[in-house]
Parts: structure tokens; C-alpha cells; sequence
């Protein structure tokens, strides 16, 4: 191979200049921080005294003798199957509707969208006084729940505000999708006699399913890490049953000072999390058109 | 090499200084105090003090850095990383962990010199900072649980005094919980309670219970605990109590100053609150109603030292100045805090104050309730309340499984 | 039986100034090839989808059979649609694609199979069946959507311009199939295109556009022979006919077409319709193959000779095209590929007596 000429050379340097600096900020801030979680979740290491004992794999003997660890699995699996099938049906659902021509279409696409870039602080705060003793839900639905304090209800309360919030911003993704169809394809469906409804099981569906597949991934990584709202609106309670393990992981690390057991923690979550991804990709990825 | 890659070799380099100078660095030649900063008016009374201070003792040289935001967890991170101030606040509740992980400095031989009188001090409030007979910190101010309440509606139900005792104090929120708006679920209470394991143990101490007994092994399954339990959970179990959820309230203050509530067990943070907020409440405050004996809860936080700190004779001298009389006046003179000596309280005549009179004589019977269990048990005190309150178990069947958890080791 | 007939079809966009289509009137007759021509946004489309049922009918009527379908949804008035970018489910095969109407209309699976096999055999697409769209090329997808069409069995097949998408070759490849097509199915078809070729070769009859306003329906080679005003005259024909703007004037007993570029007399046929016009402005059109130089025998009446100077000839194998000015306007004149004829030559032409053609300058509409 001929020796690279000087210009070129010079511009393999500026690449690498213009590649360095972020891959230097990703590897300090992403990849060494992962990389050193694994390495203390080996240890017993307090996070104030600052001490630390190699103890191999106790941390995760322990984790597993926890009551609190396995239900903290449950609650973030069934977070996770409860919220990534309806908030992206709801997304796609709102997409279609928000394609059609009807009045006030722009408006009804920011109202959607901006619950999604709202703090989640703000919606969190939204969704105590909605779902309060005495808040609008209860009022509209003549109930008299409480729901945040009722066991069996203050993770749907945190179900409910997530897929709120997200549905608008996978909205988005599906619209984007959704405008790559072409119109024709709809009218012939009209002619071959498709209803709506029919139109837009046997068109829009199967052929927004890059994005489809785009949002589950994306809904999964991001259901399995909720912690927010959680922190905010229950703080892992009532009883538990908010408790996931993300919050899990926070309330190890940070209230009880246990640095390397909820690192062991947050290397479960992370190998869940990815074997999750896997049996997507396996039985949902979409054939690259 | 060409003029361009000189170029970009100076904007890498550049780039790199630019983000390594958001690092900090600790000077350490001072003497360093941090705190918490909750409102402009108090940071501005500190830092006069701080400035008589410096007057007095010029040779001191230090430097107040007060946290905004999260306090705790910033004084954790900056412990674990040896970048902890010369001198914190320490709250009560975080004191047993500090303690029992050995990062303070003890404060004994300092306390021992006589023109410190330490025996000036509230007991109570010395032994949140305790650990057997060692002292980790001097405390800077405290509030006991007292019982608000509402003159007003006393006066409706014809009630003259504020209830004495547990059976009054049952009998008289019951009087005032009534149902205004006749659709069959009352609309004002008598008593708002909060569902935590501290007001819960205010009654426990009266009833000579004790969620950890002296000995380290728990004493919540023993019948001076239970009893008081049940007797608090049956006054919201039978009406006679509301809990602030109930009323889609944040916290108790809130039903008070809302005046849907006659009765509130509260401490020195309600007040400026009903004064801003609610200033239309006819309130008063009593020393809690008796159970077997008096007692209350009272929360405190104290100024503290870290072990590896190098400045800790000047630390000390920080301290000794802010928990004298001068340190202490202008705060107290401002009403943000009761001071933690009782000569202070007397010569500044805040025996004479009605409302404080009340805080003040509840110091002398108040007890603070710590543990010696690792951190979690907490949580599980707390899940095991939320079993009561949440999932209609009885209080017996939640202690029972509290104790299963605490004693099943997994708190290591 | 598959009439349509057009009746004061109006459609009005909302908001819109003018109406796309302010008034047409059209009968199709069954088992007819008819071809809605013009060039674009003449609102040949429009009226094909209102007929479809894509497009509302703002006023008029719209009747297949005899049946009043304005109200009807596309899937209820038995038409079937065969679109420009063929409009093939992308994610279905072949064979699924041409089925899904049948499905959605609950045919039992022995009778879809049936028809799609039938058209797949028609259309010579049966290796096809159960490929997807995107391993086709055009053609073949072409085939896919008219074969969709087909196993409907529509009462009328519409065509939206299905042909512009394909190379030349295959264009012309397909004309002569989808003419076939017609043939064999015997079926009503409505076909647009933009391409007066096309239109010539397939249509029984044509439908010129422009502006929304049918401009003639007839015949191809009434359209090309007797053409009702000026556009459809210089639409109808490739290369297009060629005009010239001039006066009529009266000389003894005779008329005379006069401009400073051509003088001749107009032939007694014509004398007496275009009487009324003397003194006035007139526009002259003639067909390229209308014109003749005078050295070579004709075998026609021709007009008395005029001057030109030819600009550009354009051989292009099967004959040659001459290009010269008339009063600035350029003019074209086809003559056999062997004549040996250079640029800035001079020749005398004559026009044939029997194909000329008058136009009102303001009405545009045909005089003589």
C-alpha cells in the first residue's frame, strides 16, 4: 500500500483530533464508570468512611438473599410489560390521528409533545395532586382512592404518568415514520374496500415497524431505568411496591452508604436490561429494506 | 506539519484545560465551616456572626462555605472523599451512622474545659451526639414535638385547656371532628397525625416503651411499645384522627393552617409558616398530653468536626464562638431558633415568651430517638407503618414482621 | 354494463379563487378505452379521482350504470384504480397484494385463488406470485397493479397516468398490453395521461383538458383532422401544428390569407365560411406534413408558392425535419430522410388546400 500523501495524513490527524475530544468525554464519563461499577460491586466499600474490603462475590450472594432485591425485579418487570406495549400503542395511536387532516392539528401535536420535554419534577408533582385523596380523578370517576398510598395502586399511578409523558415523544418518531408512507398507498386500500380502522392494521402498522422496533428498544432501556417519578411520587412505597431497581440501587448507594453492594445491584440491572435487548433483537428486529 | 493540525493541537489542548478547570481544588490553609443555607435572612445573621467572630479571635483564619441543595448528601460525598469541612452542621439523624462509622472527631477534651459548661446544655440534646460516653457534637439548636392548636375551634367545642392526657386527647378530637356539610364524612377533625415512626415514638416514651431497649435488643414487640401503637392507630382507624393524605394535604402544617384540623403535634418549623401562609389561625401551644410519663421527641443538629480534619484547635474555637451566648443571640433574638443552653434561654428572657416557654420546658423531659441498627432500618420502620396504614394490618402484625427483618441480618 | 356518465361536474377546492373543474359534461360509453389528455394541472386527475371516489364532487353528478355514486365511498362504486407509482403494499407478495381486496370483501380463499391465478395468467406474472414488491423493477410492478385491478373485476378500471414511471421501451411495450388487456376483459377503462402519443395510440376516444375545461371529446383522428379550437390543434399531433398570425383580406372575387410572410388565396371551400372574417385579424394553422416543396410532385392542391429559408434540418432516420421562420414564430416541415436540403437554403412550399386550418384570435376556437 503506497505510503499516505501529507494531505492525507493531515486529515487522518484532524479525524482523530475531531474524534478525540468526545471519545475522551464518552470514555471518562460512560464507558470508565461502567467499567469501575463492575470493578466495586467486588467490594464493601462505605461510601462515607471511604474504606474498602475486596469480598468477591458477596455482594451478589447477598443481592440474591434479599426479599427486597427480587421484589424490586418484579416491580421494575411488571413496570416494564405494563407501560412499553400501551405507551407505544398510544404513541403510534396518536400519531395516525395527529396525521390526519382535522382541525387544530398543530395544536393537539404540541399538547402532546410537551407533557415529554416537561421536567419530570414538574409532571411528578402534576400526577401527586391529580391522584391525591381529594385530586381530579377521584372527582371525575367518583372515587375515593388515595391512590400514591394505596399498595395496589400507586404503581399504576406511576404507570400512568410515565406513559403520559413518553407516548408524546415517541409520537413523534411514529409521525416522522408515518409521513413516509405514501398517500397512495392509503387510497388504494380505500378502493380495495379497507375501513379506516382496517387501513390502519394492514398498512400503517406493518410498515411503521422500523420505528416500531425503534421505540420498544428504546421504551424497554428506559422502563427498566425509571427512577424519577419514583423518587419523587412514592419513594419506592407504599410498602414496597414501587420500589424498583433502579431506586433500589440509589437506596443502597446513597441512604445506606453500601457503594459496592448497589453496584452489584446496577450490574444485575444492567445485564437484565441488555439480555432484554437481545431476545428483541432476535424475534423484533425488522429486515433493513 | 501544516498549519492546520497546528491549529486543532491548540484547540485540543485548549478544549482539555477548558474542561479539567471545572475541577475544584480545596485551599487548605484555611479553616473551613459549611452548613446549610435555607434562607437569605438566616445566611446573612450567620455570616454577621461570623464576622463578630473573626473581631474577636482575628488569628482565626477561615472561610464559610454554605451548601445550597442537598445537603446530606454532599457532606456524605465530601467525607468519603477527605474534602469535608473543618466544621458541618451534623443532623440528629445522620449523627448514629457518622458516629458509628468513626469519621467525626471526638469532642471530649475540648467540652472538658470549664469555661465551656457543658452541663449548661439541654441533656437530651448532648446525647443525640453521644455515642456511650464520647461526644461528637455540640449542639446548635433543637425543636420538641409540642402540641399547636386551633383557640378557635377549642372555643366552638367548648373546650377551655388544651388536652393533658391520652384519654382528653382522644376524647376531645372526637368532639371536634365533625361533619359540616352533612354528606356523612366529616369535613373537619379533631387531631391530624402523620404516619411516621417519630411521632409514633413520642407516645412510645411515655408509655416506658422503647423501639431499641438499652440493651441492643428490640423492644417493638413488647407490650409498653404495642400498646402505645395501637392506641395511636386506633385514633385513625376510628375517626377520631385524620393523616395529611386523607385530606390531600403535603404534611400536617397544612391541615392546621387550613383549619381542618383543631390539633396538630408539630415543632418551631409551623410557626413562621402559620405566620406567612396562615395567619388567620388563633393558635396556641401546649406541652404534649401525658401518657405514663412526659416525654417528647425532640430533633436537634449540632456543629461537628471531621477526624481528619488539620485545623481542629481553630474548628474548635469556631465552635465554642457560635454555641456561646454572643454566637448564639442573634439568631435566637430573631426567633429562627432555641438555644441548645439554658442560661442562654434565661438571660434572654425566653421563659417569658408563652410560646417559647412551652418549647423550652418540653426540652427538659424531650428524648432523642436514635438507634444503633444499620441504616436501613429506617426503610423498614417505614414499610412496616405503610403495612398499617396502607394495607390494613394491625400494628401487631407489623412489628411482628419488622422484628423478622431487623432480626433476619439482612440490614448488614 | 358499465356506463359513466359525467353530468355538470364541478369541483371547487374551499378557499380557491376559480374551480378546478367548473363544468364538465362526458359520457363514457361501455366497453369504451376513453383517455382523459393534457398537460399537467389540467385537472385531468381530478376528474378521474372524483370519478374514483378519491376526490369530492362539489356539484353535478356522477352516474355508473345509471346509479348516482356521488355519495359513495371508493370501495362501493366497483371501480378499481391502477396508480402512477403503482401504490403496491410493500410488505405483502404479489400474490397477497392482488387478494387483499378480495379478502376484505370476505371472498372465500378457493375463489381468490382462483381470480389471482386467472389475472397472473393474463398478465404472464405467475413465477411472480410470492415476491415482494421490492424485488421487482418497474415493470413488473406495473403488471403486479394491474393485476390487482383485474381480479376485482371492477365494472370500471381507472388508469392514473400508469405508464410515466417506465423507461420509453417499456412504455411502448406496455400500451400495446394494456390495449390487449382491453381487448380481452372487454371492460370500461378511463385512462389519463399527459402524453398525446399515448392518448393517439390507445384511446377510443379522447378527452382533451385545459384548465378544467374539456376542450374536445372525440375520436383520434377526428381530434387530429378537425380539431375544435387552438390548443387541442396544437396539442393533438407531434411535431405540433404550426400557426401564423395574419389578416384576411378581400381581393376581386377572392379571399386571401395575407401576413408579411405568406400571401395566398383561400380555397372556395373555405371562401364562404370565412367570409365574415374579412378585414379581420386571423390565425392560420398548417400540419408539418401540410406543406410541400414545389419541385417535387405532391400528388395534392397545393396553394401558391411561398418563400422560406430553411434554418435547422433534423434527420432522424425515417424522415427529416426542416426547420425555417414565419414572421418569427418557428415552423416545422417534415420531408423524406433522402432530400438533400442545407441550412439557409431557400425553397418554395406550398400548403395543401384540403388541411388548412382557421382560428379566431380571440376565441381561439376553430373558423374554417
Amino acid at each position: 500500500m503506497p505510503q499516505p500523501s501529507t494531505r492525507q495524513r493531515d486529515m487522518i490527524t484532524i479525524a482523530w483530533l475531531f474524534l478525540g475530544f468526545p471519545l475522551l468525554l464518552i470514555g471518562l464519563f460512560v464507558f470508565f464508570p461502567i467499567g469501575y461499577s463492575l470493578f466495586i460491586s467486588f467490594f464493601d466499600w462505605n461510601l462515607v468512611t471511604n474504606q474498602r474490603t475486596f469480598i468477591g462475590l458477596a455482594n451478589y450472594t447477598r443481592l440474591f438473599s434479599d426479599s427486597l432485591f427480587w421484589k424490586s425485579t418484579g416491580n421494575t418487570i411488571l413496570y416494564t410489560i405494563g407501560v412499553v406495549p400501551i405507551q407505544t400503542f398510544l404513541a403510534l395511536f396518536l400519531a395516525f390521528v395527529m396525521n390526519q387532516k382535522i382541525r387544530g392539528r398543530s395544536f393537539f401535536r404540541a399538547a402532546f409533545y410537551i407533557p415529554a420535554i416537561t421536567s419530570s419534577v414538574v409532571t411528578s408533582t402534576l400526577f401527586i395532586a391529580l391522584f391525591s385523596k381529594q385530586g381530579l380523578i377521584n372527582q371525575l370517576f367518583g372515587l375515593e382512592n388515595d391512590w400514591l398510598t394505596n399498595p395496589n395502586t400507586a404503581m399504576l399511578t406511576i404507570m400512568a404518568n410515565n406513559i403520559w409523558t413518553t407516548s408524546g415523544y415517541f409520537m413523534v418518531s411514529f409521525l416522522a415514520g408515518l409521513q413516509s408512507i405514501p398517500n397512495s398507498l392509503y387510497e388504494a386500500a380505500r378502493i380495495d374496500g379497507a375501513s379506516t380502522w382496517q387501513q390502519f392494521w394492514k398498512i400503517t402498522v406493518p410498515m411503521v415497524r422500523p420505528v416500531t422496533y425503534f421505540v420498544l428498544v428504546l421504551g424497554l432501556i428506559g422502563c427498566f431505568q425509571v427512577f424519577d417519578q419514583i423518587f419523587i411520587m412514592s419513594a419506592g412505597g407504599p410498602v414496597n411496591s414501587t420500589t424498583t431497581l433502579s431506586y433500589y440501587v440509589y437506596v443502597n448507594g446513597f441512604k445506606y452508604f453500601k457503594l459496592g453492594y448497589a453496584a452489584a445491584a446496577a450490574i444485575v440491572l444492567a445485564v437484565l436490561i441488555f439480555s432484554a435487548n437481545q431476545v428483541q433483537n432476535r424475534y423484533f428486529k425488522p429486515e433493513v429494506d | 506539519m501544516s498549519k492546520l493540525t497546528t491549529c486543532w493541537r491548540y484547540v485540543l489542548v485548549l478544549s482539555i484545560v477548558f474542561t479539567f478547570s471545572g475541577c475544584q481544588s480545596t485551599d487548605t490553609k484555611l479553616t473551613r465551616l459549611s452548613g446549610w443555607s435555607s434562607n437569605p435572612v438566616e445566611e446573612k445573621l450567620v455570616a454577621g456572626v461570623l464576622a463578630d467572630f473573626h473581631r474577636e479571635k482575628p488569628a482565626v483564619n477561615f472561610k464559610y462555605e454554605p451548601i445550597p441543595g442537598n445537603y446530606t448528601e454532599k457532606i456524605q460525598l465530601m467525607l468519603g472523599t477527605h474534602t469535608a469541612p473543618d466544621v458541618f452542621y451534623l443532623r440528629g439523624e445522620t449523627a448514629p451512622s457518622y458516629m458509628r462509622f468513626n469519621v467525626l472527631e471526638p469532642l471530649n477534651q475540648y467540652a472538658a474545659d470549664t469555661t465551656f459548661r457543658i452541663d449548661d446544655f439541654y441533656p437530651a440534646l448532648l446525647k443525640s451526639f453521644q455515642k456511650g460516653d464520647t461526644l461528637y457534637g455540640v449542639p446548635k439548636d433543637f425543636n420538641p414535638y409540642v402540641l399547636f392548636y386551633n383557640k378557635a375551634m377549642f372555643g366552638e367545642a367548648g373546650l377551655t385547656h388544651p388536652p393533658q392526657n391520652w384519654k382528653e386527647l382522644e376524647a376531645f378530637s372526637r368532639r371536634m371532628t365533625k361533619d359540616t356539610n352533612g354528606d356523612g364524612k366529616p369535613d373537619q377533625y379533631g387531631l391530624v397525625l402523620e404516619p411516621t415512626i417519630e411521632m409514633i415514638m413520642a407516645f412510645v416514651y411515655q408509655n416506658g416503651g422503647d423501639f431499641q431497649k438499652e440493651d441492643g435488643t428490640l423492644g417493638i414487640l413488647d407490650k409498653n411499645f404495642l400498646d402505645a401503637l395501637e392506641y395511636y392507630v386506633r385514633l385513625y382507624r376510628t375517626g377520631a384522627a385524620t393523616i395529611p393524605s386523607d385530606l390531600s394535604a403535603k404534611w400536617n402544617g397544612e391541615c392546621f393552617g387550613t383549619k381542618k384540623c383543631a390539633m396538630v403535634i408539630s415543632s418551631g418549623w409551623l410557626i413562621p409558616e402559620l405566620r406567612t401562609n396562615y395567619n388567620d389561625v388563633d393558635w396556641g401551644v401546649a406541652e404534649l398530653p401525658v401518657g405514663r410519663q412526659k416525654a417528647t421527641i425532640v430533633f436537634t443538629n449540632a456543629y461537628a468536626m471531621p477526624k481528619e480534619s488539620i485545623h481542629k484547635k481553630d474548628g474548635w474555637q469556631i465552635i465554642d464562638y457560635l454555641t456561646s451566648q454572643d454566637g448564639l443571640k442573634s439568631v435566637v433574638k430573631q426567633g429562627l431558633a432555641l438555644p441548645p443552653r439554658r442560661s442562654v434561654a434565661q438571660n434572654l428572657g425566653l421563659y417569658n415568651d408563652p410560646v417559647k416557654r412551652v418549647f423550652l420546658q418540653s426540652a427538659e423531659f424531650a428524648r432523642t430517638f436514635q438507634t444503633t441498627l444499620p441504616e436501613r432500618w429506617y426503610e423498614e420502620a417505614s414499610v412496616a407503618l405503610q403495612m398499617i396504614y396502607f394495607d390494613n394490618k394491625t400494628p401487631r402484625e407489623a412489628m411482628e414482621a419488622l422484628n423478622r427483618q431487623i432480626e433476619s441480618g439482612i440490614l448488614q | 354494463m358499465a356506463t359513466v356518465e359525467i353530468r355538470n361536474l364541478v369541483k371547487q377546492y374551499p378557499g380557491a379563487a376559480k374551480a378546478a373543474i367548473p363544468n364538465a359534461n362526458l359520457t363514457i360509453d361501455d366497453q369504451s378505452f376513453v383517455v382523459l389528455v393534457g398537460p399537467s394541472g389540467c385537472g385531468k386527475s381530478t376528474l378521474l379521482r372524483m370519478i374514483a371516489g378519491l376526490e369530492e364532487i362539489s356539484g353535478g353528478e356522477l352516474l355508473i350504470d345509471g346509479q348516482r355514486m356521488n355519495d359513495l365511498s371508493p370501495k362501493d362504486r366497483d371501480i378499481a384504480m391502477v396508480f402512477q407509482n403503482y401504490a403496491l403494499y410493500p410488505h405483502m407478495s404479489v400474490y397477497e397484494n392482488m387478494a387483499f381486496g378480495l379478502k376484505l370483501r370476505k371472498f372465500s380463499k378457493a375463489e381468490i385463488d382462483n381470480r389471482v391465478r386467472a389475472a397472473a395468467d393474463i398478465l404472464d406474472m405467475k413465477e411472480l406470485l410470492d415476491r415482494k414488491p421490492k424485488a421487482m423493477s418497474g415493470g413488473q410492478r406495473q403488471r403486479v397493479a394491474i393485476g390487482r385491478a383485474i381480479v376485482r373485476e371492477p365494472k370500471v378500471f381507472l388508469f392514473d397516468e400508469p405508464l410515466s414511471n417506465l423507461d420509453a421501451k417499456l412504455r411502448v411495450q406496455m400500451r400495446v398490453e394494456i390495449k390487449r388487456l382491453h381487448q380481452r376483459l372487454k371492460a370500461t377503462m378511463v385512462y389519463v395521461t399527459h402524453d398525446q402519443v399515448e392518448a393517439m395510440t390507445m384511446g377510443d376516444k379522447i378527452v382533451v383538458l385545459k384548465a378544467g375545461v374539456i376542450q374536445q371529446a372525440d375520436s383520434p383522428m377526428n381530434l387530429y383532422n378537425n380539431p375544435a379550437n387552438l390548443f387541442v390543434a396544437g396539442f393533438i399531433g407531434s411535431p405540433s401544428m404550426n400557426f401564423g398570425r395574419g389578416t384576411l383580406v378581400a381581393q376581386d372575387k377572392t379571399l386571401r390569407f395575407v401576413n408579411s410572410a405568406l400571401d395566398f388565396q383561400i380555397p372556395a371551400s373555405l371562401a364562404d365560411t370565412l367570409v365574415g372574417q374579412v378585414g379581420k385579424e386571423i390565425i392560420f394553422g398548417f400540419r408539418p406534413e401540410s406543406i410541400y416543396d414545389i419541385c417535387f410532385p405532391s400528388g395534392k392542391t397545393l396553394t401558391e408558392p411561398q418563400r422560406i429559408t430553411i434554418d435547422v434540418t433534423e434527420p432522424i432516420g425515417s424522415e427529416t425535419f426542416l426547420y425555417f421562420s414565419l414572421q418569427d414564430q418557428v415552423c416545422c416541415m417534415r420531408t423524406l430522410s433522402d432530400s438533400q436540403y442545407q441550412p439557409n437554403q431557400t425553397i418554395d412550399v406550398g400548403f395543401d388546400t384540403e388541411r388548412l386550418y382557421f382560428f379566431d384570435p380571440q376565441t381561439e376556437q376553430r373558423i374554417g
